[in-house]
């Protein structure tokens, strides 16, 4: 009797765990085969095995981790289109997975760092770390195959783009070409600035707005309001500077002699020791006192949904921004009030700038050459640069002469139904091979031309800085920034007090180690480049 | 029987604290439970108000105008949160039943004084629950060994044997007096039937207390999702509405110019649509506990009866 | 020789259906525990995406580095330390005093109700909690600010957060465990009450003599675990409820934040898993020494 139950009870638990080894088991099989072909894309699927089993061409499928916001409904309907192109064209199928930027910080690093296999994967400096990656070995040294296998994109980036975009001397990545450079400067709403009388063409440094913010608070408290002057500032931004770690708020910056700032500094110096900014902080510690920012920082720290609530409710005058050409007139639509950019600087072009957003291709990939030769045809070919932004015609745009669509496709598509619509889309590569959206300017690439063209260029442009010596200083100081940086730039504390405190914070944290080691490599770079 | 049931409640009666006691009592969990009840009911209401009135008075249980715009922000994604919440309920459903399947014997083998290798099983267990290789190896084990992506087991394994509930769970069954168990044996009792049918019964509060915190960790899950599951249309709710919030955040980091992050910021959800995402998330699981914790008991309470 | 082989068969067969009953447990615990420890080791190397876990190249002690780099090393060691340490004796005596005052309720539907409430703030996330402690803490509108017609910018009052972080922290996991105790509590068996009644036993009495000591074995494993991960900081709690406000670092900056600050802008994996373990190493150590402790003292309540 016993002996039976026991029996029993051992066969119980036998099955079970068979039953448990093949729910792994026979789950294996078809997650391998997602795994291979992606998801959404059952048509692809069944298309690369008939192009197999015909056994001719060799169609080869490239699988593309690809960054968007937000995932558009009829992804899969457009690279089924893509597909039928470039399978033609260049004998490449695309096997895609697309994700919400969010999202694909998330997963991507884990699946690159895990070695996952894939061809093509979207990269820049702030999302999956293009440029540790690149050191890390997980994508491949394209130089060489560049001219070969995307001879027009080659052409057709400038020159000082691929530099920007190469870490030493070797391109990693196909950067998207966009604006060039940075411009930072206040967002103002123009329609509260005429109510006021504020003429903001005399506003020309940081300086100048003091008389603006002061002119805000007595109308505005006249008026029974208290609006807020300005909000979001930053010391890298209200005093350009180059910066030669590609983090702004690391020490490791270097003059630009257009702004004539920073005179009298070395080549690599740290921009927190300097006169500009105690004086920086300084005056942003008059405006707090003054009552002309906002007493709770933190509220705008972490959260930018905040500041543009009280911005487009009349609660905040202005903010500081990095600006792009169009950029106010899209801001004006979404807020519904006007907007003035007022830049405080010529934009800068530094090397960071080139690596805002790139395609990379896996060191594993079998194929770059077809990886690269798509690449190519995303950023030159009209019809495909149109279609992966804006869809199919006729079922997401419409024909708009022949430069332009309609994504409403002539007010009869609400955009929240647009089951396909990226606008802008450089993510894809640059957007100037493309049929622009009649919402933009129709100049808009001559804006993006003139931008470009006033950009100062950075005297270190293609000067990556190589972080693994030093990266135990830099988690060191980027804490001691993060402590002390926020509070004095939005005027928080008294410099005189904590400016000597957040020194000696850097001091013991190693930041004479990280200045030398950028000299160093600056001092290998410079005998190398010339 | 009854008579003896009787007498056991009137004794337990007149064992009672004082009714005065009672009272001084009862007022000082009322005032705890307000601290407790009050910011949720503050969610709550604020997801149902108007921006315009959190921006004139902020956040208040008593908002000048009330709006459901928060909610449509999240109906807009339409058939896709109803799919999201079938997921969530299926993982926690079967990942609740396999989880306490698995991590109940493994308690009950473990609380045996007389089991061999309890003490070395045991520190091998802890050892897993201080050390952990991280996200990278982690990963790869479960993709490339079990093939588990975009696979909804990918939401249930990973997470099935928490260390913390089987340490517990051990605790629970400690309480079981030896000599019970060895009576089962001497009645001709299996290793199995005796667990099944004498330890679970009288274990119910335990084995309840883990289930309910096991229902709340699949529920609340949405890190599993975030790695493994890379098509959207298969995210369990809490994935996709953190992936939401997410994007909110996301804008500050990405290097995104001015120009694009207009674009994003349009439909961004604010102050109102995250506590609406708190509700929709919370809500559902805090209107189930007490079902759940009636029959959940219940159900354990048959399940030993019949034996 | 042979007698010992046959011994150990022996233990083996005897033990076997327990075996078998733990061993899904056991496949589980190989698979999603023991296969990926080999991480380990990714924290003396300098990882290199192609060459994988154990091709990359070893870098000895270098990845832990940073843990030691400053003054911050002490701050945030100090942090950690004290508020798990005041969390643990904290939310033990809480938790034990409101389990047994739920137990006592005369009215026993209410008490589950008073459960179910005290389970609340478990269930919202640390960001959600942060904006409900904006609305009381901000300067201009926050409620205790206009309540007392003050004026005081909490956000950098650095003395005044070890009080709100214990608070808000107390408040949001008291009620889970109290559920663990209340458990508890409801499976000790009836007579032993009844037994102290008849001897005349007061409600103190019993609550010393029987539930305490009911509970002891409850409260030591808890607490031991506890202890495991004394080194591990709850993030949420101290980086999304200050808003992550320089002016707090002295009493907020915990080895978790700490570490993800330093590594969000590079993601070296090395470093990460170099933090992992050296929080993993300095948890098993003082769970091993309160084991022996507690095993000294009353083997039975010892965790192994």
């Amino acid at each position: 009797m016993k002996m039976k139950k026991l029996l029993s009870t051992g066969l119980a638990l036998v099955l079970t765990t068979a039953a448990l080894a093949g729910c792994g088991g026979t789950e294996q099989p078809s997650a391998a085969t997602n795994a291979a072909g992606t998801t959404d894309t059952s048509v692809a699927q069944t298309e690369t095995s008939a192009a197999q089993e015909s056994g001719s061409e060799e169609i080869v499928t490239l699988k593309w981790y690809m960054s968007m916001n937000p995932v558009a409904p009829d992804s899969a309907k457009i690279i089924e289109a893509l597909n039928e192109y470039t399978r033609e064209k260049i004998g490449v199928e695309i096997d895609y997975t697309i994700l919400a930027n969010p999202d694909y910080q998330e997963k991507m690093p884990t699946l690159i760092n895990s070695g996952e296999y894939f061809d093509i994967c979207f990269t820049a400096n702030w999302t999956t770390n293009y440029t540790q990656f690149a050191a890390r070995g997980a994508f491949m040294d394209i130089t060489e195959l560049l001219p070969q296998y995307a001879k027009e994109t080659y052409d057709f980036i400038p020159q000082e783009l691929w530099t920007a975009a190469s870490i030493n001397g070797k391109v990693y990545g196909v950067p998207s070409y966009k604006e060039m450079g940075w411009q930072a400067g206040f967002f103002v709403n123009s329609d509260m600035a005429e109510e006021y009388g504020i003429d903001l063409s005399t506003v020309k440094t940081m300086e100048d707005y003091t008389q603006v913010l002061q002119t805000v608070k007595e109308k505005s408290q006249a008026a029974g309001q208290n609006v807020i002057g300005v909000s979001g500032l930053a010391f890298n931004m209200a005093v350009p500077y180059e910066s030669l770690t590609g983090t702004p708020t690391l020490p490791g910056a270097s003059a630009v002699a257009a702004y004539a700032n920073f005179e009298g500094e070395a080549e690599v110096f740290n921009q927190y020791a300097s006169q500009e900014y105690m004086d920086y902080c300084t005056l942003v510690r008059d405006w707090y006192n003054n009552g002309y920012l906002p007493e709770d920082p933190v509220n705008y720290g972490n959260d930018n949904a905040n500041r543009d609530n009280d911005f487009a409710n009349g609660r905040l005058f202005s903010y500081l921004i990095q600006y792009a050409p169009g950029a106010a007139e899209s801001e004006a639509a979404r807020t519904g009030h006007g907007v003035t950019f007022v830049p405080l600087m010529d934009p800068l072009f530094e090397t960071r700038n080139g690596m805002g957003g790139l395609l990379a291709i896996s060191s594993a990939s079998e194929h770059p050459d077809k990886a690269l030769e798509f690449i190519n045809l995303l950023n030159t070919d009209e019809y495909v640069g149109t279609l992966i932004r804006h869809g199919i015609e006729g079922e997401h745009h419409t024909a708009v002469g022949d430069t332009q669509i309609d994504r409403t496709m002539g007010g009869t598509l609400d955009p929240a139904d647009n089951g396909y619509d990226y606008t802008y889309g450089w993510q894809f590569g640059t957007p100037f091979n493309q049929k622009w959206d009649i919402s933009y300017p129709e100049n808009i690439e001559e804006m993006f031309t003139e931008y470009n063209a006033s950009a100062v260029t950075g005297p270190h442009l293609g000067f990556t800085f190589d972080t693994a010596p030093v990266e135990a200083e830099i988690a060191a100081i980027t804490n001691s920034v993060a402590e002390y940086g926020m509070a004095l730039e939005y005027g928080m504390v008294d410099p005189a007090e904590n400016i000597p405190k957040f020194l000696q914070a850097l001091e013991d944290s190693g930041v004479q180690v990280l200045l030398d080691e950028i000299q160093t490599q600056l001092d290998a770079w410079g005998s190398s480049a010339q | 029987m009854e008579k003896v049931v009787h007498h056991i409640r009137k004794e337990k009666r007149i064992n009672a604290i004082s009714v005065r006691a009672n009272t001084i009592l009862l007022a000082f969990l009322t005032l705890l439970a307000a601290l407790c009840v009050l910011p949720t009911l503050l969610v709550v209401i604020v997801s149902f108000t108007s921006e315009q009135s959190i921006f004139e008075k902020g956040y208040s249980f008593f908002p000048s105008e009330f709006s459901l715009d928060a909610y449509n922000y999240f109906l807009r994604l339409g058939d896709q949160i109803v799919r999201s919440y079938a997921i969530t309920l299926f993982v926690t459903v079967v990942g609740t039943l396999f989880s306490l399947v698995v991590t109940t014997m493994l308690a009950y083998v473990l609380s045996r004084p007389d089991y061999r290798y309890g003490r070395i099983l045991m520190l091998l267990l802890l050892f897993t629950m201080l050390f952990n290789g991280g996200m990278v190896p982690s990963y790869m084990v479960n993709t490339q060994l079990l093939g588990l992506r975009d696979s909804v087991w990918a939401l249930i394994f990973p997470m099935s044997l928490n260390v913390f509930y089987v340490v517990v769970l051990r605790t629970f069954f400690r309480g079981i007096p030896m000599e019970i168990i060895e009576a089962a044996h001497i009645d001709g009792a299996g290793e199995f039937y005796t667990f099944l049918k004498v330890v679970l019964p009288l274990s119910k509060p335990g084995v309840a207390t883990i289930g309910l915190f096991t229902v709340i960790a699949y529920w609340n899950d949405w890190f599993l999702g975030m790695l493994y599951i890379f098509d959207n249309k298969k995210y369990p709710v809490q994935t996709l509405l953190q992936s939401m919030q997410n994007s909110l955040e996301a804008l500050n980091q990405s290097s995104a110019n001015a120009l694009e992050y207009a674009e994003l910021a349009q439909n961004a959800p604010t102050d109102s649509g995250r506590m609406a995402l708190t509700v929709l998330v919370v809500v559902p699981v805090m209107l189930a506990y007490p079902f759940f914790q009636k029959y959940f008991v219940k159900g354990l309470t048959v399940g030993g009866v019949k034996g | 020789m042979k007698t010992r082989t046959k011994s150990r068969w022996f233990w083996f067969k005897k033990n076997l259906p327990l075996t078998l009953m733990a061993l899904p447990g056991i496949i589980l615990m190989i698979l999603f525990k023991y296969l990926p420890l080999s991480g380990l080791i990714l924290a003396f190397k300098q990882y290199n995406v192609r060459d994988g876990i154990f091709g990359s190249a070893w870098n000895g002690l270098k990845n832990f580095e940073y843990l030691f780099r400053t003054k911050d090393a002490w701050i945030i060691t100090r942090n950690t330390l004290g508020y798990n340490l005041l969390f643990i004796v904290l939310d033990l005596i809480f938790a034990v005093t409101m389990a047994i005052i739920l137990s006592e309720l005369h009215q026993k539907r209410a008490a589950k109700v008073y459960q179910t409430i005290f389970m609340a703030p478990y269930f919202l996330s640390w960001v959600v909690v942060s904006f409900i402690a904006y609305s009381l803490l901000s300067v201009d509108n926050g409620f205790i600010n206009r309540t007392f017609g003050i004026h005081v910018t909490w956000y950098s009052e650095s003395s005044v957060w070890p009080f709100i972080l214990v608070i808000f922290q107390i408040w949001k996991t008291v009620g889970y465990s109290t559920v663990m105790y209340l458990g508890s509590i409801v499976g000790i068996p009836n007579d032993y009450y009844e037994a102290a009644l008849m001897d005349g036993a007061t409600k103190w009495q019993q609550i010393r003599y029987i539930t305490l000591p009911c509970l002891k074995g409850m409260m030591i494993v808890l607490t031991i675990l506890a202890i495991g991960k004394i080194f591990y900081a709850d993030f949420g709690l101290f980086y999304q409820l200050p808003r992550n406000s320089g002016p707090l670092f002295s009493v907020t900056n915990v080895i978790d934040t700490y570490v993800y600050r330093a590594l969000k802008e590079t993601g070296n994996i090395g470093m990460a898993s170099a933090a992992g373990l050296y929080q993993s190493v300095v948890g098993f150590i003082l769970v091993l020494s309160s084991n022996f402790v507690v095993r000294k003292i009353d083997r039975d309540s010892a965790l192994f």
